[in-house]
């Protein structure tokens, strides 16, 4: 059986997963291992994807016509699949970026309260 | 939520693009990353393993990336599907039980359904049927001259008459067919075209206008040899030559089944008793468009009051004026009077369904106590509950559909039988077939089915631990007791319901017992009947209204000789000859004029029942006579018209006084007849209407009828009766015709047809009900043996009699009986108001059933626990204790 962990990172990761595939798409339509180099290229390689979730996640967000493929070429002339964003898969990054953002505010403020902030 | 699933299809239906483009995709992957590893100066064949290790395992992306694209549910569906097709193949028993008991409820629900939805629930067969309606009282025919002026609500509205047979002489050959008298606009209000020729136009039923005839697709097959040169030529229809204008098509049958002429309604105000005279008309219309029925219904009460007034003679203002004369859909109107009987039918055989589905739900339970492991073991090895439970529902419904095909079949052949057995006279029989809305219907079943046979299981498995089970054996663990539980709660359901069943097919029975009991008022025995309609042509009015009697000479003539011929037949006791009989169903009521009793504003014109009889009549028929004189050959002729009246009659109009002598006269009549007699009263209209009707009769050489009912009354049995009566009727004249010959007693049970066929069918359903019932009773017996052996076993060893054994597991009978027979009960008695309107002379909550019952489950109850009991007693203590 999978350890307990691997299972929770994937799900820790899940939503923040499809915004970064969303967020790299963004950019220019993408191959999927390109897609993993630019996330790790964003993150200045803090962040390494697991390779073998980032398919599942794809076809997800694809399934949700937030991503759709078209066959291509790579720079290196290899037939590859590219993802781009639809206009509603645009629109879902928005909204994920807005949440997201109101996130890591509300946990700062939990973060840097001080004794102070118990009065207020 | 569309475009996933418009996703998912895309993806299932090219499923090997599917496939081929995700292993083409992931193979770019490997090589781009093998690609960047190589530029870095690793060689190729290092560089790919590198770029497959990382990427990790290849097959577990590629299912989550199904699973993400949705279709990894349909991998699962099939393979759930071999799953159930090999364990049931395993337990070809199970299956064999399971499928049998559900196919059981699937077929009656399928052919019942079908029977509701070809009578009550599909469409009338006419365009834009939905437009079509009613008037649900019967009018005078007069009453089409306002209804085709003055309503606005209608685009059409037409009438045809309650009378349905024609006498057709074709080719030295009298035959009586069902004919219907309708108004020109009949078959453009229904939107009907004939297949050959014309239906009638504007004005052909009125005085004056050539006789014509439409005819069926059928009559034209079987007699006419399907001659397209038939229209245009001149057929006999009750004795007068009209000319064929047109042919319907088969699939048309209305107003009944198996009409084969239609011909214009007289609609002649000369002819004032038939125009005006009985309400015997029905009125049937399309609405406008834009027009809803209630508002055609409130404008047809509205008028109610113009057609009362457009009468040539005046009616009391309460005339027209109650509940039941309003408009209604066409369908709705047909439908009404099965209506209520086939609803409690759908339901009785719903609660069948109900029962077997459980009664599967409990042979699930059974059968998972020997599951245990296989499930434990499934769920161990990481089959999700979700998974293990949609298997076992995916089982539940291989199985409900090989049920439901299994069911079909048996709709197939029980339908026709089923439309056999249900009254004739019921609506729409002709549409009843096993088809795509009634497989619809059938689909929805065996979905139901399925879902429920799995609950029982389905309730057990979150609770089935994986510890717990994979420990377990056939020992009673605790997992196995709660189960045993909830198999008691099933069977208690089941046994419930059964219950419910039982009682109503009881009460229903026990009603119907009462009704054919009840003193139709005559003596039945050794009577036949026939009707016998001479040439219709001699019957005719010859001179306008009001002569006494009408008809010519030919036809006072016919009857009498007829008369005089049978009763000089060997072994024929009486002939009496009548224009209705007792129990027929057939009842017309004129408005008369009454001495004593004035017609005024407040006091109508009593509308009273009509027979016209010949003087052996009464004495045929065991109607006794109670005062006066019955009539003789001496009654004859219009100068001295008389009458004879029923007793409730009699003490209606002259109660504590003698009706003898009084007089009393149909409206229109010019003059009143004297009541030269009282009779004892008969039951005309049906069984179970307890409270008399009031009759009067009137002699046969006074008023004459076209078409009359012959009553023989015979020593015994007489050979080939119906061959005799031919004969005799043919040397009177050859182109009578003699219909209807049945015995009096079958007379009597057909005016119980449909209460009959309902109890029959909802006891049989209960049969069913019960035998199911009983066989849950025992399987959860059996299963409780099963799992107390040891301790039996040990019971035994210790000392225990066998009789102390058999006890245990009789008292555990008597819980389930108990508790079941009690909800049972319960239920029954809330229920039992559906019966209201369907049970004759006995309660709907009848003490002495609601009594009986009980003791007849117990019956069966301890009959299913004797096995059960006898195996428990032959429990051997020292092979439990080996098997340990």
């Amino acid at each position: 059986m999978a350890s307990a962990s691997q299972s929770e990172i994937p799900e820790l990761l899940q939503g923040t997963l499809d915004m970064l595939i969303l967020k790299a798409v963004s950019v220019g339509p993408m191959h999927g291992y390109g897609i993993l180099l630019r996330i790790q290229h964003f993150s200045r390689a803090a962040l390494e994807i697991q390779q073998g979730s980032l398919y599942p996640a794809v076809y997800r967000l694809e399934h949700q016509e937030l991503l759709t493929s078209e066959w291509g070429t790579s720079e290196n002339n290899r037939r590859a699949k590219f993802y781009s964003l639809t206009p509603a898969g645009r629109r879902r990054l928005k909204e994920e970026r807005e949440s997201w953002s109101r996130l890591v505010e509300a946990i700062s403020a939990v973060l840097d309260a001080t004794p102070a902030d118990l009065r207020a | 939520m569309i475009h996933r699933i418009r996703d998912s299809l895309r993806v299932l239906l090219d499923r090997r693009r599917f496939e081929r483009e995700m292993d083409a995709e992931l193979k770019s992957h490997i090589d781009l990353a093998a690609d960047d590893l190589v530029s870095r100066g690793i060689p190729r064949d290092e560089a790919l393993r590198r770029a497959h290790a990382a990427f990790g395992a290849l097959e577990g992306a590629k299912d989550a990336a199904r699973q993400a694209r949705g279709v990894r549910w349909a991998d699962e569906l099939a393979g759930d599907l071999r799953y159930a097709f090999r364990t049931l193949r395993k337990s070809p028993g199970y299956a064999a039980v399971a499928i049998a008991t559900l196919a059981l409820g699937i077929g009656a629900n399928t052919a019942i359904f079908s029977v509701v939805d070809g009578v009550l629930l599909k469409p009338l067969p006419f365009p834009e049927s939905h437009r079509l309606v009613q008037v649900t009282t019967g009018y005078p025919l007069g009453a089409m001259w306002t209804y085709r002026t003055v309503p606005t609500s209608y685009a059409g509205v037409a009438a045809y008459d309650y009378g349905s047979h024609v006498n057709l002489f074709v080719k030295g050959e009298a035959e009586r067919i069902q004919g219907r008298p309708v108004s020109a606009e009949f078959f453009s209000v229904l939107g009907v075209r004939a297949m050959v020729g014309r239906t009638f136009r504007v004005g052909e039923d009125a005085p004056g206008a050539t006789a014509v005839a439409v005819i069926s697709e059928g009559l034209w097959r079987r007699r006419f040899g399907a001659n397209r040169g038939l229209v245009g030529q001149s057929i006999a229809i009750d004795g007068t030559p009209r000319e064929v204008i047109g042919i319907v098509p088969r699939s048309f049958a209305f107003p009944a089944v198996g009409t084969d002429v239609w011909i214009p309604i007289g609609l002649d105000r000369k002819l004032v008793s038939s125009v005006w005279g009985a309400q015997n008309a029905t009125l049937i219309g399309r609405l406008k468009p834009e027009v809803t029925v209630a508002q055609a219904d409130a404008e047809h009460r509205a008028m109610i009051t113009t057609v009362r007034e457009s009468f040539p003679f005046k009616l009391p203002d309460i005339w027209g004026k109650h509940e039941r004369n309003h408009v209604e859909a066409l369908d709705a109107a047909i439908g009404e009077s099965v209506q209520g009987r086939l609803t409690l039918l759908l339901a009785a055989v719903g609660l069948v369904l109900l029962v077997a589905c459980v009664n599967v739900a409990n042979l699930n339970l059974t059968r998972l106590a020997g599951r245990e492991r296989e499930v434990a073991v499934r769920q161990a090895l990481g089959g999700s509950r979700l998974r293990v439970a949609r298997q076992l529902v995916v089982e539940q419904l291989v199985l409900a559909a090989a049920g439901g095909l299994v069911g079909i079949g048996l709709a197939l052949i029980g339908t026709p039988l089923l439309v056999h057995w249900l009254p004739p006279d019921t609506p729409r029989l002709d549409e009843v077939t096993i088809d795509p809305r009634v497989l619809g219907f059938t689909a929805i079943a065996i979905l139901v089915a399925g879902l429920l046979a799995s609950l029982g299981p389905l309730i057990r498995l979150p609770r089935a631990g994986r510890a717990e089970l994979l420990g377990a054996g056939s020992r009673g663990s605790s997992a196995g007791q709660g189960r045993h539980r909830l198999l008691r709660a099933l069977v208690g359901t089941e046994i419930a319901l059964s219950v419910v069943l039982v009682i109503g097919a009881v009460i229903l029975i026990r009603s119907l017992e009462r009704l054919l009991a009840v003193d139709p008022g005559v003596v039945v025995e050794r009577l036949t009947v026939a009707r016998v309609t001479p040439n219709p042509n001699w019957c005719k009015d010859e001179a306008g209204p009001c002569t006494c009697p009408p008809g010519g000479a030919a036809c006072r003539a016919f009857f009498p000789a007829l008369e005089e011929r049978l009763a000089a037949l060997p072994g024929v006791r009486g002939v009496g000859l009548g224009s209705t009989l007792p129990l027929d169903g057939e009842y017309y009521t004129f408005p008369m004029s009454v001495e004593d009793h004035p017609i005024t504003p407040t006091q109508p014109a009593p509308l009273l029942g009509s027979h016209t009889v010949s003087p052996e009549y009464f004495s045929v028929l065991g109607i006794p006579l109670l005062e006066g004189r019955a009539f003789d050959k001496t009654d004859r002729g219009p100068d001295n018209p008389v009458v004879i009246v029923s007793r409730a009659l009699a003490n209606r109009f002259w109660p504590g006084i003698s009706a003898v002598g009084k007089h009393m006269k149909p409206v229109w009549m010019p003059k009143m007849a004297t009541i030269v007699g009282v009779v004892g009263d008969a039951r005309y209209v049906g069984l179970s209407v307890d409270t008399p009707t009031q009759d009067f009769y009137m002699p046969m050489e006074q008023w004459s009828v076209g078409s009359m009912l012959v009553a023989l009354k015979t020593v015994a049995r007489v050979g080939d009766l119906e061959a005799t009566l031919r004969r005799e009727v043919a040397a009177v004249d050859p182109t009578a015709t003699v219909t209807q010959v049945r015995s009096m007693e079958d007379l009597l049970l057909a005016s119980a047809a449909s209460p009959r066929s309902t109890t029959t069918l909802i006891g049989l359903f209960a049969a069913i009900a019960l035998v199911l019932g009983s066989i849950g009773v025992y399987g959860v017996l059996s299963y409780g043996v099963t799992q107390r052996r040891r301790e039996i076993g040990i019971r035994m060893a210790i000392g225990a009699a066998p009789g102390a054994v058999k006890g245990m597991v009789l008292r555990e009978a008597a819980r389930l009986l108990a508790g079941g027979v009690v909800a049972g009960l319960g239920a029954a008695w809330l229920l039992a108001s559906v019966l209201e309107g369907f049970v004759y002379g006995v309660s709907v909550h009848d003490p002495l059933t609601f009594a009986m019952v009980p003791l007849l489950f117990a019956a069966v109850g301890f009959a299913a626990s004797y096995l059960p009991a006898r195996r428990a007693t032959r429990v051997s203590p020292t092979e439990v204790m080996r098997e340990e």
